[in-house]
C-alpha cells in the first residue's frame, strides 16, 4: 500500500434507543493515498455512519480518525469545519446541490470558502464541470438537470479544493443503470488520472469493481477485506 | 463570502419568501405607524379641544414665556419681572401654561397701562403681534401643515355676584375673554360633533349679532355660571392707535355691550372612577367624565370685529396674538411640531397635547393623573379603581411586539426549511459563525425590502397629500428619506434582534443533517 492518508482507529460510535445500539463497533481501518476503497453491507450495517466519522461530520464515542496526520479529536467544531473545506470532498446519494445555485455556483461554493479569488474561482469550477463532461450546462439550476448530471455537479464540487480523499455515500443509488456505468468511469478515470483517494459506500457492482479493496460491513464491524 | 452568500440567497428566494417579505413589509406597516403613534398622538385624541385652539399646535408671539433663565440673561432681574395678570390674557397661554402665574415670565408687552408698566423696559418694548402673512410664508414648504389661523381673543370683564365662604355675597369682576369663531370653519371640523352640550351653538346668521356660547364647566373653576338664554353685561376696553402705527387696547377706557348666551360648549380631557362606599358599607365603583374648564365665550368672529371698529379700531388689524396651525396627519405630529418651531426661531409653538396635560399637570382645577379633590374629600371615597391609562403609549408598546412577533416567526420559516441547506453548507466546512452571518445577511435583506415595500404602500398616499397640498418636492423628499430611514432601522433592528437567536440555534445544526436522507 501506498503511504497512508487517512486511518481510523478502534472508532466506536452509538446511538442511544432505549439501549445502545453500536453502530459502528471497533472500526480500525487504513486507507492509502490514491487509493480507491469500496464499503459494502447491508442496510443498516453502520456504513453511512462510518462514513460521517471518517469525514469529521459526527463524532465518536471512542477512537480517533486521522487525516494526513491531522486527529480529529484535537480539533474543535471549527477546526472541523475548517479542515472539511480543506481536505475532504462529499458526494451524497441525494446529489444535495444548493437548489437556488446554479452548476457553476455550486462547484464554486467550496473555494470560495477558502476566500479564493473570484476570477480563479469561476476558472477552475468550469475545468471541473467540463472534467465530468458538463461544460455546457454552466448556468443550469439543479433542478434543470437529470439526476446523472445532478451528481456530476456535486463530484466536481467535492473535487473544488484539491481534497486529500473523497467520500461518497451510496453516489449511484438514485441513478438508473446506464448512468451508474457512466458514473463508476467517472470515478475510476479519476482515480487513475488524477490519482484522487475515494472512500465509496455502495452496492454498485460497477463501483465495487473499481476498486483496489472491498470492506465488508456488518452490525458495526468490518466483516473481511477483499 | 458568507455574506455575499446570504445576498444571493435573499435575491433568488425572494419568490419563495414571498409571504415571508410581505409580513415584514406588514411589520414595517405597523412600525411606520406606530412610530408615528409614539411621537404624535391618535388623530381622534382631543379632537374637540384642537377644534376649539384653532389647530394642533399653537404659536405664540415672541415675547411669551420667557424663562428665568432668558431674563438673567437679559440682565433683568427676576424679581422686577411682573406677575402674568389674568387682565393680560391675550392668549390660551394664560389658561395653559401654568408657569406664566409665577414669576420670572413676561407676559405680552404693550398690554395697557398700569400691569405691564413694572417691567424692564428693555425686556419688553416690543408686542407680541403674530405677522400672520410672514407667519404663513415662514411654514410654507412644511410638509405636516396645512393651513395657519389667526386666534382672535378679545379680553372683556363682566361683574357678578359671588357667595363667599363667610356667606356675603360680593360683586367680583371676571376676566372674560371672547373668541372670535369662524363659524364655517368650525362646523367643517370633525371635532365640533358633540362641542356644544345644552342649547345652540353659533350658526352662520349670528355673525355680527351679539350672542356667545359658553363653556358649560366653568363654575369647576370658580367663574359665574352662565346657562343657556342668560344675558351678559362685558366691558370691553377700546382701542387705539399705539405709537408703531397698530392697535393698542385701552383699559382705561371702557364701553359695555350686552350679549345673550345662546348654548352651552365642553372640551372633555378624560373619564375617571373609583370605589365608593355606599350607605351599609356597601362598595360601589363610580365615574366621572372630566373637562377643561375655561372662561371663554365663544363668540362670531364678525361680532368681534365688528365691536373693535366700532371701540376705535376702524382701519386697524385686530392684534392677533397667538396662530393654529393645522396639522391634518397628526400621527406625525411631533415631527411636524419640531418642522415648526425651526422655522419659527422666535416663536413658542406648542402641541396642543402637551399644552393640555401641561396645564392639567399644574394650573388646571382637574388634575391628570388624579382624581379630582372633591371627589377625594367626600367621605364615601376608598380609592382610585381606574388608573386613568396613556393608550397612547401602551398601543405603539403592543405594535412593536406584534411586528417583532412576526420577524422573528419570518426568521424560523426562512431557516426551518433549509436544514437540509444548513448541513450541506456545514458538511462542505461552512462554520457555524458562517451559517449565522449568512442567515443574518439573508433574514436583513429580506425584511429590509419588506419595509421598503410596507413604507411604498404606506407613503403613497401621504407623499399625494404633500403634493396636493403644495409643498416643495425636496421637502418632501426629506421627509421621506428620514421617515423611511427610520422604518429601516427599526424593522431591520428588528430582524437581527429576534433573529439572532433563531440564527444561532441553526448554525448549531449538526453537518449529520445531510446524510439523514433516507
Ligand atoms: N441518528 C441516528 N439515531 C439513531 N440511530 C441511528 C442514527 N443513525 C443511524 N442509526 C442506526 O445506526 C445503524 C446504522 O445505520 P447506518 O450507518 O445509516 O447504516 P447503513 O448506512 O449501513 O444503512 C442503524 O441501525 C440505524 O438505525
Ligand atoms: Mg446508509
Amino acid at each position: 500500500m501506498d503511504e497512508p492518508i487517512l486511518r481510523a482507529v478502534n472508532l466506536n460510535k452509538a446511538f442511544f434507543m432505549g439501549e445502545a445500539i453500536y453502530a459502528v463497533n471497533n472500526v480500525s481501518l487504513t486507507v492509502g493515498k490514491g487509493e480507491f476503497v469500496a464499503i459494502v453491507g447491508p442496510s443498516g450495517s453502520g456504513k453511512s455512519t462510518l462514513l460521517s466519522l471518517l469525514g469529521g461530520l459526527d463524532r465518536p464515542i471512542s477512537g480517533d480518525v486521522i487525516l494526513d496526520g491531522q486527529r480529529y479529536s484535537k480539533l474543535s467544531e471549527n477546526g472541523l469545519a475548517l479542515l472539511r473545506r480543506r481536505h475532504l470532498g462529499f458526494v451524497f446519494q441525494f446529489f444535495n446541490l444548493i437548489p437556488h445555485l446554479s452548476a457553476l455556483e455550486n462547484v464554486a461554493l467550496p473555494m470560495r470558502f477558502n476566500r479564493l479569488a473570484r476570477t480563479a474561482v469561476t476558472a477552475r469550477a468550469q475545468e471541473l464541470l467540463e472534467t465530468v463532461g458538463l461544460g455546457s450546462r454552466l448556468r443550469h439550476l439543479p433542478l434543470q438537470l437529470s439526476g446523472g448530471e445532478q451528481q456530476r455537479v456535486a463530484i466536481a464540487r467535492a473535487l473544488a479544493n484539491n481534497p486529500a480523499v473523497v467520500l461518497a455515500d451510496e453516489p449511484t443509488g438514485n441513478l438508473d443503470s446506464k448512468t451508474r456505468e457512466e458514473m463508476a468511469s467517472l470515478f475510476e478515470k479519476l482515480n487513475r488520472e488524477q490519482g484522487q483517494t475515494f472512500v465509496v459506500v455502495t452496492h454498485d457492482e460497477g463501483l465495487t469493481g473499481c476498486a483496489h479493496r472491498v470492506i465488508h460491513m456488518r452490525d458495526g464491524q468490518i466483516e473481511k477485506i477483499a | 463570502m458568507f455574506f455575499h452568500l446570504g445576498l444571493t440567497n435573499a435575491r433568488r428566494n425572494l419568490g419563495r419568501s414571498l409571504v415571508a417579505v410581505m409580513s415584514m413589509a406588514f411589520a414595517a406597516l405597523i412600525l411606520s405607524s406606530s412610530l408615528s403613534l409614539s411621537t404624535g398622538h391618535p388623530a381622534g385624541s382631543f379632537r374637540t379641544i384642537r377644534m376649539f385652539m384653532g389647530g394642533e399646535i399653537s404659536v405664540f408671539g415672541p415675547r411669551f414665556a420667557l424663562s428665568r433663565a432668558d431674563l438673567e440673561g437679559r440682565g433683568v432681574s427676576p424679581t422686577l419681572a411682573y406677575q402674568f395678570l389674568s387682565r393680560d390674557a391675550r392668549t390660551d397661554l394664560i389658561y395653559l401654561e401654568p408657569e406664566l402665574y409665577s414669576e420670572g415670565y413676561l407676559g405680552p408687552a404693550g398690554a395697557g397701562a398700569g400691569a405691564g408698566a413694572g417691567v424692564g423696559a428693555g425686556a419688553s418694548s416690543a408686542a407680541p403681534r403674530l405677522d400672520l402673512d410672514a407667519l404663513t410664508q415662514s411654514l410654507k414648504g412644511i410638509p405636516g401643515v396645512s393651513g395657519v389661523h389667526p386666534v382672535e381673543i378679545y379680553l372683556a370683564t363682566m361683574e357678578a355676584d359671588v357667595k363667599m365662604p363667610t356667606g356675603a355675597t360680593v360683586r367680583k369682576t371676571f376676566a372674560t375673554p371672547l373668541r372670535g369663531r369662524d363659524i364655517a370653519f368650525d362646523l367643517r371640523d370633525p371635532g365640533y360633533k358633540g362641542f356644544v352640550v345644552a342649547g345652540r351653538g353659533l350658526e352662520p346668521q349670528d355673525d355680527g349679532a351679539l350672542v356667545a356660547v359658553a363653556d358649560a364647566h366653568r363654575t369647576i373653576a370658580g367663574y359665574p355660571d352662565l346657562p343657556p338664554g342668560s344675558k351678559v353685561t362685558l366691558k370691553f376696553p377700546k382701542v387705539r392707535r399705539g405709537p408703531d402705527g397698530a392697535a393698542v387696547f385701552d383699559y382705561t377706557n371702557y364701553a359695555t355691550f350686552e350679549f345673550t348666551v345662546v348654548g352651552q360648549y365642553a372640551l372633555p380631557t378624560r373619564s375617571v372612577s373609583w370605589l365608593a362606599v355606599g350607605p351599609g358599607g356597601s362598595e360601589e365603583v363610580k365615574g366621572e367624565d372630566l373637562f377643561w374648564s375655561t372662561p371663554y365665550l365663544a363668540v362670531p368672529e364678525g361680532t368681534l370685529k365688528k365691536i373693535f371698529s366700532q371701540l376705535g379700531g376702524d382701519g386697524l388689524a385686530f392684534p392677533v396674538y397667538q396662530a393654529g396651525i393645522s396639522v391634518p396627519d397628526t400621527t406625525r405630529l411631533n415631527v411636524t411640531l419640531k418642522e415648526v418651531q425651526a422655522a419659527l426661531p422666535e416663536h413658542t409653538a406648542v402641541g396642543t397635547a402637551a399644552l393640555l396635560s401641561k396645564a392639567q399637570e399644574g394650573a388646571l382645577p382637574e388634575p391628570a393623573k388624579e382624581v379630582p379633590m372633591r371627589v377625594m374629600g367626600d367621605p364615601t371615597f376608598q380609592r382610585v379603581t381606574g388608573e386613568p391609562m396613556d393608550l397612547g403609549r401602551l398601543i405603539p408598546i403592543l405594535v412593536y411586539l406584534i411586528a417583532a412577533l412576526l420577524v422573528a416567526a419570518n426568521m424560523l420559516v426562512i431557516v426551518a426549511r433549509r436544514r437540509r441547506e444548513i448541513g450541506i453548507l456545514k458538511a462542505l466546512g461552512a462554520r457555524g459563525w458562517d451559517v449565522a452571518a449568512m442567515i443574518l445577511t439573508e433574514v436583513t435583506t429580506l425584511s429590509a425590502a419588506g419595509a421598503l415595500l410596507g413604507f411604498t404602500i404606506v407613503r403613497v398616499a401621504a407623499t399625494w397629500t404633500m403634493i396636493s397640498n403644495k409643498v416643495p418636492l425636496g421637502r418632501i423628499g426629506l421627509a421621506t428619506v428620514a421617515d423611511l430611514g427610520q422604518v429601516l432601522a427599526l424593522t431591520v433592528g428588528a430582524a437581527i434582534i429576534f433573529g439572532l437567536a433563531p440564527a444561532v440555534a441553526f448554525s448549531r445544526l449538526p453537518a449529520m443533517e445531510v446524510l439523514r436522507n433516507e
